[in-house]
Formats: C-alpha cells, sequence, structure tokens
C-alpha cells in the first residue's frame, strides 16, 4: 500500500424515523458540522470529501447537487457512490493513501421517510420479470430464512434477541431516537412480513446522515484526536439474488477476509464486532463472519447496530463511528473496555447482495 | 505514487434504440470490446466501477441486476452516479483505486439506454423540488440559456457553432462506434434546421443514445504486460459549481469548475501552454456553443476567440488540435457512458488505436473532460511516455 489514512473527526445528525424538520441539505450539514467540529477544522480546510446516496431514495436525479455545498465541494473534488458507506470511506480511503489529497470527508444520508420504501426496493429488481410480482427486499429476506429453515440453520428466537438488544441502545444513544423496548415474543408473535419473517424482524426505517473526517498519515499529526487508522478495507459482491445460494454467508466473509489480510491481522480476533443486519436472522451469521462468536472475547454491536434505527446506506458509516469513538473511549455510556480493534460492516442490495468492510485501529 | 495506465478501451455501435439487446447484453458488448481488444478475461480484473443515472431508465442499484454481465461476482463493485460526468469520475475512481495499491487491475463501465427509459422526465427531478423544478422542462431549456449567456460574451455568431454541428457529425463518419454520422452535413442544414430554444437548434443539439463504454486500469507493472502502449495516467481532477444555476449567472461562459478543474490538472501534468502541449482534446460539449466555450475556458485559445478557433481550422481533424475527433457529445450521447467514451477516445488516440480513420497522427498528450451535474467538471490527462 502507499500510504496511511487515519480519521480524526466523526458526527452524526439525529436519526430518526422522520425528520420533516430538515432537507437533504441541512440533514447533512448536521451531520458534517458534527465531524468538522469534532476534528477542530472548518468545512474550507476539506479537500475533497466521497459521498454515498442514492438517487431513487432522495427522488432526484443526480441528487448530490443539493449536497454539494455542504460537504465542501464549491470547486473542489466530490464524487458519489450508490452503495452502502463503506464503500465511499474505501474510495475516500484511496484518495488519500495515494497521495492525491490529505484531508477529505466522507459523507452518507438517507431520508427513508421521504420516498415509497417498497418502491424503491421493488425498483432494484429485474424490470421484465420480478418487478410485476411486486417483490421487494423483504421478500429476498423472507426467501433466504425459508431457505435457512430448510436447511435446519435458522435460529430465529435467537435473532430476535439480538435485535431486541440492539434496538435497547436506541433508548440512551444521544443520536438516536428512543424505540419501544421489545422482547423476543413481541418480535415473533408481530404481524407477518414475509413468511417465516415479522414486521419487527427488520430494522426499523430511518432519516438521518453521518460523517467523518479522513486524513493522511502526514496530516494525522496536525489534529487533537489520537487517529484512529483504517488498516483494511474489503468488499465483495453476491450474484443476483435468483442466481444465489440465499442459506451462504459467504459473500460477506470474503469482504472480512479482504480487510482483514489487509489489516494483518492473521487470526486476531476484534475487540468489538459492528455489523448490519437489516434482518434479525442475519445478525448471528454476519457477526461470525466478522469474526464473532457467542462465546467471545469480541464484544457486538455496541452501537446497537441496524436494528436500533440507522437509515440505509448510511448504516456502514454509523458502525464505522462507534468502533471509532470506542478507540478512542468517547463512547459515553456504551463505552466497553481496552477496545483498540475493531471491525466495522455495512450492506446494500435486496437480501444483503452486496458486503463492505473496514478494520479500524488505534495508536501507532 | 506509482503509475497507472489505461490499457484498453471498449464501446458498443452506440444508436438512438438498440432494440437487438438488453441493458446487460448493451454492458456486456463493450465490456467484451474492451477486454478482447488486448486478450484480456475476467479473471484478471480486480474490480469494476460502474457509471451510470439510475433515474434514466427507472432502475435502482442497476450493477448488483447486472452483476453476472459485469464479471463482478464476487469482487468489490462500486457504483458511482455523479450526473454527465459520471463516466469521467468512474475512470478517475478506478485510477485512485489502482494507485493507492488496493488493486492492481479496474474495470470501468458506463452506460445509458435511453430508449428504454424518459430521459428528460428523468433530468426534470434535477432542479430543487422547491425553487426550480416546477420551471424545468428537461435538459434543453437549460443548455439554450447557457448557450445564450456565451452569445452574449462572445459574439459567436450561429454560423460559428454551425461549424461545431459539421465537425463533429463528419468526425463521427470515421470513428465506427458512433451514433450520429451525417456525412454530407452543410451549415446551411444546421443554421436552418429547426428551433429547440434559441438560440440552439436541432442539429446543435447532442442526441439521446443507447450505449455502452468500458476501459481498464492498470497499475504499472500490470499495463506493461497487457498492452505495448499504455496510455499513462498523469493528472485528473474534478471541481463542482453551485447547484442553483443563479448562482452561476455566466454558466459556461465563465466556466469556474472547468477553470479550476483544468488548472489544476495542467499544474499535476507540469503543462503550461495547453494550446501547444496537448496533442487531441476530447471534450465534453452538450451542444455546439458549449465546444467552443469550453475551449475558451480549457485555455486552448484566448477569451472570446472560441470562433475564430473554429474559424480557422484549428480544431479540425486535421488541424494543430483536434477537438473531439471522436465526433464527441454532439454524435453520441448515452450519458453514463458519455464522459467516459472521451477518456476511452482520448485513451485510443494516446495508444495509437483508434479505428475507421480517426486516429491522429503522433499523440503523445491527451486531454478528456466531463461534464455534468450543474456545470461540473472531470478532468483526465494521459501520455504515451511512461511517466
Amino acid at each position: 500500500m502507499a500510504g496511511r489514512a487515519a480519521i480524526v473527526g466523526v458526527g452524526q445528525s439525529v436519526h430518526a424515523p422522520n425528520r420533516p424538520d430538515v432537507d437533504y441539505s441541512e440533514l447533512v450539514w448536521e451531520a458534517v458540522k458534527a465531524a468538522l467540529d469534532d476534528a477542530g477544522i472548518g468545512l474550507l480546510d476539506i479537500e475533497n470529501s466521497v459521498t454515498a446516496a442514492m438517487d431513487f431514495w432522495d427522488g432526484r436525479t443526480i441528487a448530490n447537487m443539493s449536497t454539494a455545498e455542504v460537504v465542501g465541494s464549491y470547486l473542489k473534488s466530490e464524487a458519489r457512490l450508490c452503495a452502502d458507506a463503506i464503500a465511499a470511506l474505501t474510495y475516500g480511503w484511496t484518495r488519500l493513501t495515494d497521495g492525491s489529497f490529505d484531508i477529505g470527508l466522507v459523507v452518507a444520508h438517507c431520508k427513508e421517510s421521504a420516498g415509497n420504501l417498497h418502491g424503491v426496493e421493488n425498483a432494484a429488481f429485474d424490470p421484465f420479470t420480478e418487478r410485476r410480482l411486486d417483490a421487494d427486499a423483504d421478500v429476498v429476506a423472507g426467501c433466504s430464512a425459508r431457505a435457512l429453515a430448510d436447511a435446519g440453520l435458522l435460529d430465529l428466537d435467537a435473532g430476535a434477541e439480538l435485535a431486541a438488544a440492539g434496538r435497547s441502545v436506541s433508548q440512551s444513544h444521544p443520536e438516536l431516537t428512543p424505540l419501544d423496548a421489545l422482547t423476543v415474543s413481541d418480535i415473533r408473535g408481530a404481524d407477518n412480513l414475509a413468511e417465516p419473517l415479522t414486521v419487527l424482524d427488520k430494522a426499523p426505517a430511518a432519516d438521518g446522515s453521518a460523517a467523518l473526517v479522513l486524513v493522511s498519515e502526514r496530516a494525522a499529526g496536525d489534529f487533537d484526536h489520537d487517529p484512529v487508522w483504517v488498516t483494511g478495507v474489503g468488499s465483495s459482491t453476491a450474484k443476483y439474488w435468483t442466481h444465489r445460494d440465499l442459506t451462504s454467508f459467504d459473500t460477506v466473509r470474503e469482504a472480512a477476509d479482504r480487510a482483514r489480510a489487509m489489516a494483518g491481522w492473521n487470526g486476531h480476533a476484534p475487540d468489538l464486532v459492528e455489523t448490519s443486519a437489516q434482518f434479525s436472522f442475519q445478525i448471528a451469521p454476519y457477526a461470525a463472519a466478522l469474526g464473532w462468536s457467542p462465546d467471545g472475547p469480541a464484544a457486538l454491536n455496541a452501537s446497537g447496530g441496524w436494528h436500533a434505527g440507522n437509515p440505509y446506506i448510511v448504516t456502514g458509516l454509523s458502525r464505522v463511528i462507534e468502533g471509532v469513538r470506542q478507540i478512542r473511549g468517547d463512547a459515553g455510556d456504551r463505552q466497553l473496555d481496552g477496545v483498540n480493534r475493531v471491525i466495522a460492516h455495512g450492506t446494500s442490495g435486496n437480501g444483503g447482495q452486496a458486503h463492505f468492510v473496514t478494520t479500524l485501529e488505534g495508536g501507532r | 505514487m506509482r503509475n497507472v495506465a489505461i490499457v484498453a478501451t471498449g464501446q458498443t455501435k452506440h444508436a438512438a434504440r438498440r432494440l437487438d439487446v438488453s441493458i446487460p447484453e448493451m454492458v456486456r458488448e463493450a465490456v467484451d470490446d474492451c477486454l478482447d481488444s488486448k486478450g484480456l478475461s475476467f479473471g484478471q480484473i480486480d474490480a469494476v466501477v460502474v457509471g451510470n443515472m439510475e433515474l434514466f431508465e427507472g432502475i435502482n442499484q442497476p450493477e448488483l441486476w447486472m452483476v453476472a454481465a459485469l464479471g463482478a461476482v464476487g469482487k468489490p463493485v462500486y457504483k458511482m452516479n455523479t450526473g454527465g460526468t459520471v463516466g469521467a469520475s468512474a475512470a478517475i475512481c478506478a485510477e485512485h483505486l489502482v494507485r493507492s495499491g488496493l488493486h492492481d487491475v479496474v474495470l470501468a463501465v458506463g452506460y445509458e439506454k435511453q430508449s428504454e427509459g424518459e430521459t428528460q422526465t428523468a433530468i426534470t427531478t434535477v432542479g430543487d423540488p422547491a425553487w426550480e423544478r416546477s420551471v424545468m422542462a428537461g435538459a434543453i431549456g437549460n443548455f439554450a440559456v447557457m448557450a445564450s449567456t456565451y452569445v452574449d460574451r462572445s459574439g459567436v455568431t450561429p454560423e460559428q457553432a454551425a461549424k461545431v454541428a459539421v465537425k463533429a457529425r463528419t468526425n463521427a463518419c470515421l470513428n465506427p462506434y458512433a451514433h450520429l454520422q451525417i456525412p454530407d452535413i452543410t451549415i446551411e442544414q444546421v443554421v436552418n434546421s429547426r428551433v429547440l430554444a434559441e438560440p440552439l437548434r436541432l442539429l446543435d443539439m447532442c442526441p439521446q443514445s443507447d450505449g455502452a463504454c468500458a476501459v481498464v486500469v492498470a497499475s504499472e507493472e500490470k499495463a506493461k504486460r497487457m498492452t505495448p502502449h499504455p496510455a499513462w495516467i498523469v493528472a485528473t481532477s474534478t471541481a463542482h459549481d453551485q447547484q442553483f444555476m443563479g448562482d452561476s449567472p455566466a454558466r459556461i461562459a465563465d466556466h469556474r469548475s472547468l477553470q479550476a478543474a483544468s488548472q489544476k490538472a495542467y499544474a499535476k501534468a507540469g503543462i503550461t501552454n495547453p494550446s501547444e502541449q496537448l496533442d487531441v482534446v476530447e471534450v465534453y460539449e452538450p451542444a455546439t456553443y458549449a465546444e467552443l466555450a469550453m475551449c475558451e475556458n480549457l485555455g486552448l485559445c484566448p477569451p472570446g476567440e472560441g470562433g475564430t478557433l473554429i474559424d480557422e481550422g484549428v480544431t479540425e481533424m486535421d488541424g494543430p488540435l483536434p477537438v473531439n475527433p471522436s465526433g464527441g457529445v454532439l454524435a453520441t450521447n448515452p450519458v453514463g457512458a458519455t464522459a467516459l467514451i472521451r477518456v476511452a477516445e482520448a485513451a485510443l488516440q494516446t495508444m495509437g488505436e483508434a479505428q475507421g480513420g480517426h486516429q491522429i497522427p503522433g499523440v503523445n498528450w491527451a486531454l478528456a473532460t466531463g461534464y455534468g451535474g450543474n456545470a461540473w467538471t472531470d478532468i483526465v490527462i494521459m501520455t504515451r511516455e511512461t511517466p
């Protein structure tokens, strides 16, 4: 690798089921301002930015036009990726490690309340044969859960327990909106979503944004916070849903293996695994692929995970931001002891087709 | 920083309607053309970058639907959308992915199948929903305002603009991939074609095309094994302008993002006199007037001299600085691919591989631009000599 890059500032807007009080640029500015303040710099210090957002969710073509100014790209470089925000972090990381820039922003936003969630998800299906069957992410997840059940690999109660635990983090997290506490039986007994899943097996929809300041190694010493290094990045893409084995979690493992190999972890366990699973039954298998086991030693989703209420696209960056705070010792009530290695994960695509992973480390 | 080069390019035959192929088949046609040009295989590709405007065809996350056609199963895929610039943005992303050492060989793909969507409806959503959308009707009105502003500043005449249209569609006849090839086009035909929005006439405007483009970007070590004369990427840059039209009143006449991006790229590439040092330019000109304004803002001629540039034949295929020997956007415009086609054509010129008679002899320096969003710019500069 050419060089190293570190995170020196993080910030999030308030994530809530509905944010009618802000438009897209205002929503994004909340996170950008928080990240800039955390890094102790201003918008004019930003040399380049990489954003994550999708036109379908924003209901607007070239939707990054509405956020270009608030990510500091007037007469500067911004590029937008249409995937989970860890993809944007990965691209932003290359722009620093190849020596092109010293200070960059990585920003993600989504307002799930502003659109028709089912319609947006449905638009990602084959337009000729599948869309009219009214498929959405729930259908793929349901098929996946059913296939796992047929293979004797589905534990809905265990998934519900993890989802409920994650959701409970929302009650004390300053950037989240408190969600009702749920029990496993609440989740299992809720309305049907896609057999065998219930509506509470799916992470709640949310509006929100997240941002971080990423700097080159030569710039990292100029900031107040100790740098948190992005030591590995890895991603992978599965086959389209009708072509793949819906019981397989190989793609998330492949992405994690790439990030771990780059970080040189050589089998070392992380201290914290932050995974983005939109459906409860995916939490444990995703986390296992990232190096978590119910028997320890890694902690799982100190942030609460997606079920605590983050928006689509943003979720991966929310995981990364939690990792940064845990390593810095800034996680407040959620602070764990001795966190120095974090693996963070995001996913996009119906049923989890694309996976993006990064490893974070303090010190050195 | 390690050296990075474009080693292979591919395109579809571009047309108004490619009814013979589905979207994934069309994309695969360009990808196969690209890989086959240098005997490459999917096994040599580490990652794929995709550029497309989702709302144009109405397909969300299209890279996941067509992942097999992209040869991207089990690989990192970076889906981009930056507006008209997106093809060049994809090439620039591929450059960073390779230069950083994250990947060694990256395939960048751009496509649009406008016949399967409603582009002008989609483009109308570009306007801010509260302030601009209710008075927007597609792209043409916007370009007409740009052209009027430029005419006001430069005094460029309809006949001078028409010469750009004639050059583009004539050059396109020598480009086997090009969409609008009009061999006997005349200035009279252009100035007498029907008015779209003053001062733009039908033949002043780019078409809507179906098509795809692909390029392979590789590290120096891999590039040298893949092709004898890679197109070395020596500088890339991007600059954005304000989102609201009213905040950039001079529009392309005083094209701030093109000035900023080109000045940065020239400095990186060590270019001090672009009109002398560049051998060929592929500029993203959405309309005839735009090419002249962009040449001025790129510093290829003094301000206000765009009309003289075309009058004197400087930018003709056999002139001292050919601009758009491919036929440019005025000949071919599958939006998600359009800026990547600029990069691919500049690379073909640099590698000495442009087919059909549009190769410029002795190209060492080539520049490609991408244009989109609200007057946003991407620049890619490449050279034949190893940096």
